[in-house]
């Protein structure tokens, strides 16, 4: 059965796969069946272990090829070595599309789906978020963490479709994060990712990864599903979400 | 070997900073006289490598590892949201 005859959209997904060669081909037997249970696959962040092109290349070779288009995001691991270029050039020579502050649209059955993607940064939740007060490296940390959300929330804005996926890293609520200790909160997420998912209507789902031993469900503040698809969460090759009930045609 | 808070801080800043292991998700938890590594990662590799890494740095710590590998099957249902 095809998508378009359900009227709904299935998104596979998955994150913090942390690739290198030791890990590849491991995936792959339960990739090869993606085409029959999605529309797209999407790869929340933390793709490598240290960011390095090699890695990458890792990544591509075990997520390219595939039966549905696959879109990622980078992780705060992908960024470990500085070589986010070429990681995302790696990615992309693998057929990859690479989101930072950008979206996609594809288009299933009749359906325009959107995706944006960014890995965010943290920053914290309300009552225990970090603040633009104090030395320069404190301000530095806040407005960084502020800024991404900020260029995410363009980006989704932006999107001209029907349905509406935010794709980060960093989790936008705190309910995914539970089983991570509390001290820790504000390195893993942000408040203002959340504040950016809501202020577009028509968001579907958002999905982020980074949290490994967080939990994977929540809402935003404006009732969007979060999905945490951190691999250590979900347990297996990847989820798959469905959204049909935002796809009721008007 | 006294287990402090100390020590602990030191083994997680291993488990992340030393680059043969870059491991964000081992928790460590007291366990007895010495420590259990507890987790998920990629590969066996990986997992031994915690291991002997650790016991490295720590000779006099005794280390359980309950490291396992995280599972790749293949999603059998789908959620509707
Ligand atoms: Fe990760
Ligand atoms: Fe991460």
């Amino acid at each position: 059965m095809t998508s378009e005859a359900e009227g709904c959209v299935r998104v596979a997904a998955v994150g913090d796969v942390h690739l290198d060669a030791d890990v590849l081909g491991r995936y792959r037997p339960a990739l090869e069946h993606v085409g029959d249970k999605a529309d797209m696959l999407l790869l929340a962040g933390d793709l490598t272990r240290h960011g390095t092109a090699e890695e990458a290349r890792c990544v591509a070779q075990e997520f390219g090829g595939l039966a549905v288009p696959v879109i990622a995001i980078l992780g705060n691991h992908d960024y470990h070595c500085d070589q986010q270029a070429e990681v995302t050039k790696a990615l992309e020579d693998g057929g990859i599309t690479v989101l930072e502050h950008s979206g996609t649209v594809l288009r299933v059955g009749d359906v325009r789906v959107g995706v944006a993607g960014a890995k965010g940064f943290g920053g914290g939740f309300a009552g225990a978020c970090a603040s633009e007060f104090g030395e320069p490296e404190m301000k530095a940390f806040t407005r960084h963490g502020r800024e991404a959300a900020e260029r995410f929330g363009t980006a989704l804005a932006e999107l001209d479709c029907d349905v509406r996926i935010a794709l980060t890293h960093y989790s936008p609520v705190p309910d995914t994060l539970l089983g991570e200790p509390l001290e820790i909160y504000p390195f893993l997420g942000s408040y203002h990712l959340a504040q950016a998912i809501d202020a577009t209507p028509g968001v579907g789902l958002a999905v982020h990864g980074h949290a490994h031993a967080g939990s994977e469900r929540g809402t935003t503040p404006g009732g969007v599903p979060v999905r945490n698809v951190a691999h250590p969460v979900i347990k297996q090759a990847y989820n798959v979400y469905q959204l049909s009930s935002v796809l009721t045609p008007a | 070997m006294i287990i402090d808070q100390h020590v602990e801080s030191e083994l997680h800043q291993l488990l992340i900073e030393d680059a043969r292991i870059s491991e964000q998700g081992i928790r460590i938890v007291r366990a007895g006289d010495g420590v259990s590594l507890v987790g998920e990662v990629e590969s066996a590799e990986r997992r031994d490598l915690i291991c002997r890494v650790v016991a490295e740095a720590f000779p006099d710590l005794p280390v359980r590892c309950n490291i396992g590998l995280t599972r790749v099957q293949e999603p059998q249902d789908v959620e509707e949201l």
